[in-house]
């Protein structure tokens, strides 16, 4: 099997800034796969890439082992076609003369169409169902029948590799599916090699066999839908609680966001102290605020990111000076701060010797049987002399600690008022 | 195919029209003697017609699409102000009076040397997007408008008439080199830029689309600009402002024969060519023995006309 | 009782235009808003009378140095106006209303002389004269001027014998003068006839068609810049090579259009050196 697409340490940008960062990845001919991300993770960048409408400043791109940019343009057309969002002509093209198009890069430039042009055209219209539509404008027809033709246009090209830009996302549902179906369709019929980028992560899942997850300009995940399409991995990608559940006949995937079937006001009520630092309490503090809970913090040092947030949302702060070791004194205020605490959070922050102090509080609360909840690993984060602060955490969970990753986790962790 | 007999009876129709427009000139109505002066002027007058007309329609065709703008037109990238002031230039220089060529030769100049100055403006990271030369275009005109004002008001009183007339249009060339020269130029660009044609097509989807369907887009865009705006500097230098034809015949013919370049744009050089014709067979001889300016006759005629076609045909395209 | 006398005059002369004079030197200080005015303004009272003149003024030459220009292009400047402190305005007919309100309101008056036709010239001479004080000056030079002019008038061949003559005031385009224009008339005081007397504009386009069709027995061609490559010229255009001016050569750019265009003292030069040129076909 050929390879159609390969990503080779590839970065890529607009100026100065990088989009793209370090990409590596390998498409076969004959696949169909979806590119998911959330807005701004680079899917627009990495489709211009491929493209050609964009050069990458390190790394390799390889279509059918060419370098788009070293391809002729009527080279490339043969090789990729695009299907954009939404297409526009002020010119009022009948939707055969728009099928044509897709000729442009194989017609002469002296002569008319010729019949093979005509036939493939034909056949394209047949293909999408858009024959009895040929001598109708393309701006008179509705969303589904435009968006057929401009398949058409790009089948037209007859690509061995065919781009989805976020292709239906203008369309209801019967239509998504309808234009879905007849990109499947060429993928198992005619070997066509597709790659759609789409929000629509359910349609995605329903169609496509391998998925690749873009986030801040890499490639997080990178496989079939139970590698990529995980409720910790999209949770993580898409800050927010995500629910995937597969169906127990069909044995496709259903994506939705959890977060609506939470009432929004659990928390009322319910005290939570952070142990944070950093910038690592900050989505989390906003969070548990919109929540309802009441929320304490400590000890931060003044002139912290966190320390900023907490003041802008009334969270009841002990602060010790900047870049000071938290003192005795801070600690004590503290820990009387957290006795009121129903639960401990325990962020993901570093811990030295300035600030090993904190545990003592989570340490104090687990004494007295309240819930502590601990970010990931210590270990990997403890910078103190004697690993003390690794052995605190160990203790902790021997003591009934748990532990969280990412934010609707610990969210559904958290106790709730009824 | 039904639009296929429209574009046979403009063809076929254009030979009998441009005769019928060499019939009627102020000297009286019919074919002028072959062996007087008059039927070399009236010719020369009917040719200059055709060809600054066909020039004028075509280089809207192309700018129309190129720039995906419906108001688009010949002057849109500055060639009218930057021809205008070449014209100013040479008549207050003085250099008119050594050769006839000095006029049309001095208004070409600066009307390419304008569309360089307006797409070096436009050119920014090595790309330039139509918004941008748009805007270069009118902040370029309206430079050279204000110092062509300022040539003006410097003007003496005959310099300032010959200044003025000239800028109203005048279809009366005199030398034959200068109607040559750039009926040359025109038609062989009509044809360059009808090579474009399929490229202008996709195109008018947008450079990126254009780009994804075989399109190098960036050489056809340059290449397009030089060669209308080539095509319209030559025809200015000749017969000086003429508005309306490069504006609304591409519209009229886009509504009789269809989007395709390929037939859209030897059609509108043809439909341009005779429309100009005919509005000046009508100016020179309304009210012999003078001359209306063919400009308020393009006018006159073409905007009934335009709205005559645009309400037969209203659905499809543009102006809607 | 010299001041009662000379105030006594005063008033006598209220019904006629009044000299108006610097009350400290006691010559009048003129601005002249047209060139034919300050040629006449020169001619009667002399060049020291003249303290602002337009751009286009370039006669008498010693003007050009000694007199400021207040008016680029027949749009005066009030500033540079009132700076020379004129005691007289003079402007043409052709000064637009609302500048001379404006003018007013500064506390000039503006004084309009017509001066459209050829009898209109020793019209505007003694009206100037009068408003110069110099009225027995002015009188002798209009009525020698208008002499003048009835003698060429008189002296014209029959309409049948004169030739046609056409008016090329630019060629690209081309633009002559009609029926009622003041070279109209110039042309036929001189014993001509202008190929284009049946258009009632002043001036306008035509097409080269209808004057080769028209065939003039003469070209006057009125552009300064091409004096003395004028038939050159005109013979290198299409279609012109066989009217009848061009065959015989009577092409004549030798006549500086101030002569022609100015309706001042100085038109009577114009009239003679047109005469010599028509003469020259008339013989023919």
């Amino acid at each position: 099997m050929k390879t159609a697409i390969e990503f080779k340490n590839v970065s890529c940008g607009y100026h100065s800034t990088t989009v793209l960062d370090n990409i590596n990845f390998q498409i076969n001919e004959g696949e169909m796969i979806a590119v998911l991300g959330p807005n701004g993770a680079g899917k627009t960048t990495l489709f211009k890439a491929l493209t050609g409408l964009l050069r990458p400043t390190t790394g390799i791109i390889n279509i059918f082992s060419n370098p788009p940019h070293t391809l002729s343009a009527q080279k490339r057309s043969a090789l990729i076609a695009v299907v954009p969002q939404e297409l526009e002509t002020p010119m009022a093209f009948n939707v055969e003369e728009i099928v044509m198009l897709g000729r442009t890069a194989s017609l002469s430039r002296w002569a008319t169409p010729n019949r093979e042009d005509h036939r493939i055209v034909e056949r394209c219209m047949v293909y999408t169902d858009i024959a009895d539509l040929r001598d109708r404008p393309l701006s008179e027809l509705s969303g589904g029948e435009k968006q057929r033709a401009i398949v058409a246009m790009a089948l037209a090209q007859e690509p061995k590799i065919i781009l989805l830009d976020e292709a239906t996302s203008h369309l209801d549902m019967n239509h998504r599916f309808e234009v879905m179906q007849i990109a499947k369709r060429l993928n198992s019929e005619e070997g066509v090699t597709v790659l759609m980028c789409s929000h629509d992560l359910n349609l995605a899942a329903e169609f496509c066999d391998r998925f690749l997850l873009l986030d801040h300009g890499r490639v997080v995940a990178n496989g079939s839908s139970s590698d990529v399409l995980t409720e910790r991995i999209l949770s993580d990608v898409y800050h927010c609680d995500v629910r995937v559940q597969q169906h127990v006949g069909s044995g496709s995937v259903t994506i939705s966001p959890a977060h609506r079937l939470t009432p929004t006001r659990a928390g009322q009520g319910i005290r939570v102290h952070l142990v944070a630092g950093g910038g690592s309490g900050e989505e989390l503090m906003r969070r548990l605020i919109l929540a309802g809970y009441e929320v304490s913090c400590g000890v931060l040092n003044n002139g912290d990111s966190d320390t900023e947030i907490a003041h802008a949302l009334g969270v009841k702060t002990t602060l010790e000076a900047p870049f000071s070791p938290i003192s005795n004194e801070a600690l004590q205020r503290s820990l009387e701060a957290a006795s009121s605490a129903d639960v401990i959070i325990v962020c993901d922050v570093p811990f030295g010797p300035g600030n090993v102090a904190n545990l003592k509080i989570a340490e104090h609360a687990g004494r007295q049987k309240k819930p502590v909840l601990i970010a990931g690993s210590i270990e990997k984060r403890d910078y103190t002399h004697n690993k003390a602060a690794s052995a605190i955490s160990t203790k902790l969970l021997a003591a009934g600690a748990r532990t969280w990753h990412g934010i609707p986790e610990v969210m559904k962790q958290l106790p709730q008022s009824k | 195919m039904k639009k296929s007999i429209t574009p046979w009876l403009i063809v076929l129709s254009a030979p009998a029209i441009l005769f019928a427009c060499m019939l009627f000139g102020p000297s009286g109505y019919g074919l002028p003697g072959t062996d007087s002066g008059a039927f070399i002027l009236r010719l020369n007058r009917v040719i200059a017609g055709f060809v600054v007309g066909a020039a004028l329609a075509c280089a809207g065709v192309v700018l129309q699409a190129l720039l995906r703008n419906p108001l688009a037109e010949p002057y849109v990238l500055g060639v009218s102000s930057g021809a205008g002031l070449g014209a100013a230039l040479a008549i207050l220089t003085g250099l008119t009076a050594i050769t006839a060529f000095a006029l049309p030769l001095s208004a070409f100049i600066m009307a390419i040397a304008t569309l360089a100055l307006v797409c070096a403006l436009a050119r920014q990271g090595g790309r330039t997007s139509v918004y941008a030369l748009v805007i270069s275009g009118v902040i370029v005109s309206a430079v050279f408008s204000s110092l062509l004002m300022f040539l003006t008001s410097r003007a003496k009183e005959h310099e300032l008439h010959t200044i003025i007339w000239w800028m109203l249009g005048n279809m009366g060339v005199n030398s034959v080199g200068v109607l040559r020269a750039c009926s040359l130029i025109i038609l062989l660009g009509i044809p360059l830029a009808w090579i474009l044609a399929r490229d202008l097509n996709a195109l008018t989807l947008g450079k990126e689309m254009a780009h994804h369907l075989g399109v190098r887009t960036d050489i056809v865009v340059t290449l397009g600009l030089v060669v209308a705006t080539l095509i319209s500097a030559a025809a200015v230098s000749m017969t000086g402002l003429i508005g309306f034809v490069g504006l609304i015949v591409p519209h009229v013919m886009r509504k009789l024969v269809g989007p395709d370049h390929r037939r859209l744009i030897p059609l509108a050089a043809i439909g341009g060519g005779l429309f100009l014709a005919v509005c000046d067979a009508i100016a020179r001889t309304i009210i012999k023995p003078e001359i209306i300016p063919v400009g308020v006759m393009t006018a006159l005629v073409g905007g009934p006309f335009f709205i005559a076609i645009l309400r037969a045909r209203r659905k499809q395209g543009w102006i809607e | 009782m010299k001041q009662v006398i000379s105030l006594f005059c005063l008033l006598l002369a209220g019904c006629s235009p009044r000299p108006v004079s610097d009350p400290g030197t006691g010559t009048p200080r003129v601005v002249s808003l047209a060139p034919s005015l300050t040629e006449i303004v020169c001619a009667v009272g002399g060049p020291e009378m003249l303290v602002g003149r337009t751009s286009a003024c370039d006669y008498p030459i010693e003007i050009l140095d000694r007199t400021p220009v207040v008016a680029n292009f027949g749009t005066p400047s009030m500033e540079m106006i009132l700076s020379v402190k004129p005691t007289l305005l003079l402007q043409a007919s052709l000064a637009d209303k609302s500048m001379g309100t404006q003018m007013e309101s500064m506390g000039l008056k503006p004084h309009t002389i017509l001066c459209k036709t050829l009898d209109d010239i020793p019209h505007a001479i003694r009206e100037v004269g009068d408003c110069l004080g110099r009225s027995q000056k002015a009188a002798a030079i209009a009525e020698q001027l208008a002499r003048q002019i009835n003698e060429y008038r008189e002296s014209a061949p029959p309409l049948s014998k004169q030739p046609t003559v056409f008016i090329e005031l630019s060629d690209d385009p081309l633009i002559t003068a009609g029926g009622g224009s003041f070279m109209s008339e110039l042309v036929s005081v001189a014993g001509g006839r202008n190929l284009f007397d049946d258009a009632d504009q002043d001036y306008f386009q035509v097409d080269a068609e209808l004057v080769v069709a028209r065939d003039p027995d003469v070209i006057l061609y009125c552009q300064m810049k091409d004096s003395g490559k004028a038939l050159e010229r005109i013979k290198a255009r299409a279609g012109w090579k066989d009217v009848k001016a061009v065959r015989s050569g009577r092409v004549y750019d030798h006549i500086s259009d101030n002569l022609l265009t100015r309706p001042g003292p100085r038109i009577i030069e114009g009239i003679k050196q047109l005469r010599s040129c028509l003469q020259d076909t008339a013989r023919e």
